[in-house]
């Protein structure tokens, strides 16, 4: 409980000094929003209009403050280029981008748990090699170039698969299960090939340790060994990564959307760099950044739970 | 059970026989020493001018006078392949230079000094961890534009923390050890101690931490320029050649087979030369990142 | 009654028990080979263990005596093999020959084990009491295995008959909120649950402190006693295992080079290796002493020292709350004294010698150096430290030359490599080790580098932190004479830390009995020898096993 208030809190500052970094990065730094608007001619007395009716006249401060306000309300601004509300653009955008990384990552799971503790079983003999060789080329590959193969080989190739695209759950499932299970793979079988190879070498350590011993010299075989006391104690170090991944996949997913012309946050977030639209850019960074700060301490509540010797403490 | 050393052995020269027993490290090494040599050969010699756009030559099949053909601009693949590798290498290097210089320093600085600022320095980079190479990538891009030093400077940021964690923990092993102690009574100052014991008792760590990060390095690159936001056309990068040999899936596929696979090969002998020093240097440091 | 009474019910009918094999021994071993991949380990060993009787295998860090145990049970590391036959009385195949799941049957029933390392025996994620139930639970023909209460409920009896304080809390705990005796205790409960017709102990007491050390073997022959259960018991501690068993079988370099009663072997030991061994335990007879100076300077001066250490703090704003390692000390070392500091962990003997180096600073008190410096400005200054661990006191990328150099102001002259040249001669070393490494040194030479180390500045004062406990029996002695001879010659002060009363027995003169952080005891060592004052220091000398 107490660690959970701690981390709570840590959450928080951590939140509040991303949004400030955030935004001193990108309002700071060169590249006046009404300028970009205008176009570098623009004379004098439109830009001073516009810089008000933005508020990027004002005192940094406050518009920092305005900001962080806004976003406590889930309201980002409105877009420079656009006028419209960044808001729900950034929340309909979501949406997508939470069933890619969500996708990708139980694909990531479900391949690396019994390819990494058969690797690491079987690290000796030639199938555990096998396994291991397959997770070293896999991390090896981009997820945007597995996407590219796997568009060639599902799509081009055996024309089973639409290329890309997305629609909406709501509108037409079948579609949208279709459309999703390209991308999901192609995020998931890399971020597995990098899980597989954390799951062998936790197990692995797992395998040498005392307590293993212990079990079988009261009876356990070696598998039902592994299995009740060896994968929990793995699992403790495998969860940390497990975090990491998420945000990894998150961030991901920005490429990959673009390989399979999908309609997400990465998508906006491109699409508002091209146009140079500041604000939204800023929106949609805050956004990752926090979901990114947010597993992260997810995963490290769940590891004091996991662990007794932390729990204690 | 036979007791194992507790510390590494101070590492042989390689020979001919240490290499036929890491093979990890052999493949590693000779794909890496394939990339890199291909780069500074780009330097000084490609068969063709990689940027030279010709409209009568497009899409020629692979052999004759272009080795992997050309692509739909009528560029030499094999040319372009070969100074890809070298924009590739250029900002491996300069970002992992970075990272090394920022990072080292700071994580020694925290694992011999203890307390507080070690506690800050494990902060800020559990906070930027939360801002992965490609996040500040576009950030920099947004603000700056795109460019081969935004590219560097997004990827040097994001994997300093990196190094910064890997030194401190191998620091604080040293300085945890009985011939640090001895050495204070020695009367040897804290530098004396971090250049005599700590950087040499910590170098293999970091090593393996270069290699990590530098095939880490060649992916953000591949994925920076892919999305338009790394090295700018015309120079040629392997991500950039990826993006324009999709729009060609259903014609010439080949076309991105080449800079797929050199991205991989690259990748991939990072990560078995990392593996290789690692298991050399310390067959019991498994599992440190 | 509870469904399952390990330690005390006697089933009726037993047939594994009864059903001997025809020459009525329980464990025959013959000819057990174990290999590493074509490089023998352990070499014909053959040897059996009666009911009810206790062998003991001895030998030192590299003897294949861990091996031997390992390998009767199946329980050897990857790419070792074992080859030969063993059997066990009531198993009707051979042990050595055997697949897991023949085995997992004799694991735990006919035979169980304990090991050498009980900080790492158990599995930290799993409550203690489940992880004794375990064993209940995974023997006894189908159906007849007790269910999940019935052996967690068996559990907590075992423990508490293994006299674990307050059973019922052990058993819900976790491993590491108990203390390594108690985590031994329930890796013994796990061993015994089956009651199973022998015992093997892996050096099961070599990571406790004397004192439990004393309890835990006391539980072992206690049980060997009453329910007739054989004990096969490996250790490197002669006194130990003369104190445990009847019988004895002397391991080196993988073979058995003498067997025989406890009486026997120490009395009239017949093999070379045997004789040494014996000759290099006893530690009874003083090294030689050197005249004491007529007027003794007193060299450090230590006056109420206090050393506390700040817990972290519970919750954000939660009260600072501190352990004292060391409360009130008074110590005084005088030219060509030799003073030991004796206690078990967490008496604050190390925090004591951090303080005397100056490696720490206390919390209050005073140290005055004598010796040539002042420890406020750092530690050294006439004093130098050795030890514990060779292995990690050596920096792995130094030459021993730039280590022992390491002290001395002008490292890289040729002065500086004269004195290297004469320490190295000083301690026992050739002088090419100067060009070596030092992992290319056995532990025994590494401590000796340590010492040439301690000594290049010429210190008046020597500070020793267990220099012999990781260290081999043959070769402790040897250390332990060249830290006498050396500091005798140059008229040093010597304090000795250790846990091991054999060694200050044999260097020191005066005695610092220390427990909790405060001193129990002190005294000229001959005194309080033949009659301790105070009760712990009475527990700590009866605890030790002696050789007869």
């Amino acid at each position: 409980m107490r660690v959970f208030l701690r981390r709570t809190a840590s959450l928080l500052v951590s939140a509040v000094i991303a949004s400030f970094v955030v935004f001193a990065f990108l309002s700071v730094l060169p590249g006046d929003p009404a300028e970009v608007v205008l176009g570098t001619n623009a004379g004098t007395q439109e830009l001073a209009a516009l810089r008000h009716s933005f508020g990027t006249d004002r005192p940094l401060v406050v518009q920092y403050a305005d900001w962080a306000q806004g976003l406590l309300h889930g309201d980002f601004g409105i877009s420079y280029i656009s006028h419209d509300p960044i808001g729900p653009r950034i929340s309909d955008r979501l949406g997508v981008t939470c069933w890619l990384a969500l996708g990708g990552m139980a694909v990531a799971v479900l391949f690396a748990l019994p390819a990494g503790v058969l690797a690491a079983a079987w690290h000796r003999r030639p199938a555990g090699a096998l396994l291991s060789a397959v997770s070293q080329a896999g991390i090896a590959v981009p997820a945007f170039l597995a996407g590219i193969l796997l568009v060639y080989v599902f799509a081009v190739r055996a024309g089973a698969l639409p290329a890309g695209g997305y629609t909406p759950l709501a509108e037409d499932p079948a579609a949208w299960a279709r459309q999703l299970v390209l991308p999901c793979l192609s995020l998931g079988l890399v971020q597995g090939a990098v899980l597989t190879r954390y799951v062998r070498s936790a197990v692995l350590t797992v395998l040498h340790q005392d307590f293993l011993r212990t079990a079988r010299a009261k009876g356990r075989r070696q598998w039902p060994a592994l299995w009740r006391h060896g994968l929990p104690n793995a699992a403790v170090p495998v969860l940390t990564v497990l975090g990491l991944q998420l945000s990894t996949v998150l961030v991901g997913a920005v490429v990959v959307e673009r390989v399979f012309v999908i309609p997400g946050l990465g998508d906006l977030l491109l699409q508002s760099v091209a146009d140079r639209d500041l604000l939204v850019v800023q929106g949609v960074v805050i956004v990752l950044v926090v979901a990114v700060l947010v597993v992260n301490v997810v995963t490290d509540l769940l590891y004091h739970l996991l662990d007794p010797r932390l729990r204690s403490r | 059970m036979p007791s194992k050393p507790l510390m590494p052995s101070k590492p042989s020269k390689p020979s001919a026989r240490t290499l036929a027993r890491h093979p990890a490290l052999t493949a590693g090494g000779i794909l890496v020493t394939l990339v890199l040599a291909l780069a500074l050969l780009s330097l000084l010699w490609t068969p063709y001018d990689p940027t030279h756009v010709d409209a009568a030559q497009r899409l020629l099949p692979p052999g004759g006078g272009h080795v992997l053909g050309t692509d739909q601009f009528g560029r030499d693949v094999a040319s372009r392949l070969m100074t890809g590798a070298r924009t590739t290498v250029f900002v491996g290097v300069v970002a992992v230079g970075f990272a090394v210089v920022i990072g080292v320093p700071m994580g020694i600085a925290a694992g011999m000094s203890g307390g507080p600022l070690s506690a800050l320095l494990m902060r800020v980079s559990d906070f930027l961890l939360a801002f992965p190479a490609l996040l500040l990538a576009i950030m920099l891009a947004a603000v700056y534009g795109t460019s081969t030093l935004t590219a560097m400077v997004a990827i040097g940021i994001a994997s300093a923390p990196g190094f910064a964690r890997v030194a401190r923990a191998a620091t604080l092993r040293v300085m945890a050890a009985e011939y640090v102690d001895a050495a204070r009574l020695a009367r040897r100052t804290r530098a004396a101690i971090a250049v005599r014991h700590v950087l040499p008792n910590i170098r293999d760590v970091v090593i393996v931490q270069v290699s990590v990060a530098f095939a880490t390095a060649v992916l953000a690159e591949a994925a920076l320029s892919y999305l338009g936001l790394g090295t700018p056309p015309p120079t040629p990068s392997w991500g950039r050649m990826l993006l324009d040999s999709q729009e060609l899936l259903f014609s010439r596929p080949e076309l991105c087979l080449w800079p797929g696979l050199a991205v991989a090969a690259a990748v991939m002998g990072l990560n078995l030369l990392g593996d290789g020093l690692r298991d050399r240097f310390d067959p019991t440091l498994e599992g440190v990142r | 009654m509870s469904p399952v009474d390990p330690v005390t019910s006697v089933d009726p009918v037993d047939p594994e028990r009864s059903a001997g094999s025809e020459s009525g021994a329980l464990l025959e071993v013959e000819g057990l080979t174990v290999d590493a991949g074509g490089k023998p380990l352990v070499q014909g060993v053959g040897f059996t263990v009666g009911r009810g009787e206790r062998v003991g295998i001895i030998g030192e860090s590299g003897s294949g005596k861990t091996l031997t145990a390992l390998a009767l049970l199946g329980l050897l590391g990857e790419g070792l093999r074992a080859a030969g036959s063993a059997r066990l009385a009531g198993v009707p195949f051979d042990l050595l020959g055997a697949g897991d799941r023949e085995l997992s049957t004799v694991r735990g029933r006919l035979a169980g084990m304990v090991f050498q390392e009980p900080m790492t025996a158990l599995n930290p994620v799993m409550r203690t009491g489940s992880q004794v139930a375990e064993a209940l639970r995974l023997h006894g023909p189908r159906g007849e295995r007790p269910g999940r209460a019935a052996a967690r409920d068996a559990a907590v009896e075992l423990l508490g008959r293994l006299r674990l304080p307050d059973p019922a809390r052990a058993a819900r705990a976790y491993p590491h909120q108990l203390s390594g005796g108690q985590r031994q205790r329930a890796v013994l409960a796990g061993a015994l649950a089956n009651d199973p017709a022998l015992l093997i102990c892996d050096e099961p007491t070599t990571a406790l402190d004397v004192t439990v050390q004393k309890e835990i073997v006391d539980l072992i022959t206690g049980v060997s006693d009453e329910r007739g259960t054989a004990v096969l018991y490996i250790s490197h501690d002669l006194a130990l295992v003369a104190s445990v068993c009847h019988r004895v079988l002397v391991m080196h370099d993988g073979e058995i080079v003498e067997s025989g009663p406890v009486e026997r072997v120490l009395r009239q030991p017949e093999h070379p290796y045997t004789q040494a061994l014996l000759s290099a335990s006893d530690l009874s007879v003083p090294a030689p002493r050197p005249p004491a100076p007529a007027e003794p300077r007193t060299l450090l001066r230590a006056r109420g020292l206090t050393r506390r250490y700040a817990r972290p703090r519970r919750g954000l704003l939660g009260p600072r709350t501190h352990f004292t390692a060391l409360e009130g000390l008074d110590l005084e070392l005088r030219a060509g004294a030799r003073v030991g500091v004796v206690g078990e962990s967490g008496s604050g003997k190390t925090t004591l010698l951090r303080l005397l180096s100056g490696l720490d600073r206390p919390t209050s008190g005073t140290v005055e150096n004598a010796a040539g410096g002042d420890p406020r400005s750092g530690p050294g200054g006439g004093l130098q430290v050795v030890f514990q661990d060779p292995m990690g006191s050596l920096d792995p990328r130094m030459r021993v030359r730039d280590v022992i150099a390491e002290p001395l102001p002008d490292r890289r002259s040729p002065a500086a490599a004269d004195r290297v040249a004469e320490l190295l001669a000083d301690v026992g070393l050739p002088a090419e080790a100067a060009g070596r490494y030092p992992h290319q040194f056995s532990g025994g030479q590494r401590q000796r580098i340590a010492i040439a180390r301690a000594l290049a500045p010429r210190p008046s004062v020597l500070l020793a932190d267990e220099p012999v406990s990781a260290l081999d029996v043959s070769v402790r002695a040897q250390v332990l004479d060249v830290l006498s001879r050396v500091t005798a010659e140059r008229d040093m002060a010597l304090c000795v830390v250790t846990h091991d009363l054999g060694v200050v027995r044999y260097l020191c003169d005066e005695v610092v009995v220390m427990r909790e952080g405060r001193v129990v005891e002190r005294g000229p060592v001959e005194r309080v020898w033949e009659e301790p004052a105070h009760p712990y220091t009475r527990q700590l000398l009866e605890a030790v096993p002696v050789l007869r």
